[in-house]
């Protein structure tokens, strides 16, 4: 762990991680939209991040650095399910609208450009901070604030036009 | 003279991330501008309306990750438990109390129960963590 006297032990990171547990399992399911695919995803971020933890730089946010880590292994996960297995997904879900309220917000986030996407995700269902944004996204925070701003936008207008 | 609001800036407000002086100005600003006054309301209201959408999806993981509390070695109690259980065999030879055997006998269990349960928990974990 860089740029701290605190040491990069596995009893300090797993402190830094316990709070952040519930936030990493919404953020995972509202991208891989199964409990047990998004169980998989944090658990293999814990674990990664312990292994990467001497790299992390603990004058940025340690919730920032860690959600870049589950981001991976979403996308890891993602490429790793059978292309049948995904078109049968796919399926299912335009077959039956979303059930819950977070579900439907999935949906619209997931039409949305990509880096709009991903910044409405951290912020709402992993409730990171500007500073966190910041440095899960690598990009300062003026930008975070402007593209999360346009990305509200751009959710409102296509709940807005899945309402009509 | 103050700064012009940018459009972004309300973003910046309704999630508390402007500093006290820009957030007052922004403030001034939406209470005499009708068309930053409905934004700002139209901007919270969603952000709402959202932020407690995406917390119906939170929910504790069941991963099996190691505890990060610190433990005793399981050698180290192994170790205190037989030299426990040696003491309670020489004491009667030493004709002791039996009170005193008595506390030795039961400290000796206590500790083996403990190696037990510990060496239980840490298979348990270790087979869900291969799962």
């Amino acid at each position: 762990m860089s740029g701290s006297t605190q040491q990069a032990t596995p009893a300090r990171y797993w402190s830094l991680l316990q709070g952040l547990l519930e936030r990493a399992a919404g953020y995972a399911r509202s991208i891989l939209r199964s409990r047990h695919d998004a169980e998989d995803a944090v658990q293999q971020a814990a674990l990664r991040g312990l292994e990467r933890f001497s790299t992390y730089d603990a004058a940025r946010p340690f919730k920032g650095w860690w959600f870049a880590v589950l981001r991976n292994c979403c996308m890891d996960v993602l490429r790793s399910r059978r292309p049948a297995a995904d078109a049968a997904v796919v399926e299912a879900i335009a077959a039956q609208p979303p059930g819950e309220e977070w579900e439907e917000l999935a949906t619209a986030i997931a039409r949305l450009a990509p880096e709009h996407g991903e910044i409405l995700r951290m912020r709402y269902f992993g409730e990171l901070s500007y500073r966190e944004l910041a440095a899960a996204l690598d990009v300062p925070e003026g930008t975070v604030m402007s593209r999360l701003h346009y990305a509200r936008k751009a959710l409102a207008d296509e709940l807005n036009r899945s309402e009509r | 003279m103050t700064k012009p609001i940018e459009p972004r800036e309300l973003s910046g407000l309704i999630d508390g991330e402007l500093d006290a002086a820009r957030a007052l100005e922004v403030l001034q600003a939406v209470a005499t501008d009708g068309a930053l006054k409905t934004e700002l309301a139209e901007l919270k209201r969603s952000d709402h309306a959202w932020s407690s959408a995406a917390a119906k999806a939170w929910f504790a993981p069941k991963a099996a990750l190691p505890s990060p509390g610190r433990r005793p070695g399981r050698a180290a109690m192994t170790a205190a438990g037989v030299l426990l259980l040696a003491a309670a065999w020489i004491m009667p030879k030493l004709v002791l109390a039996p009170a005193i055997m008595v506390v030795v006998h039961a400290t000796a269990l206590a500790i083996t129960m403990a190696v037990l349960v510990s060496t239980a928990g840490n298979v348990e974990t270790s087979g869900a963590a291969s799962r």
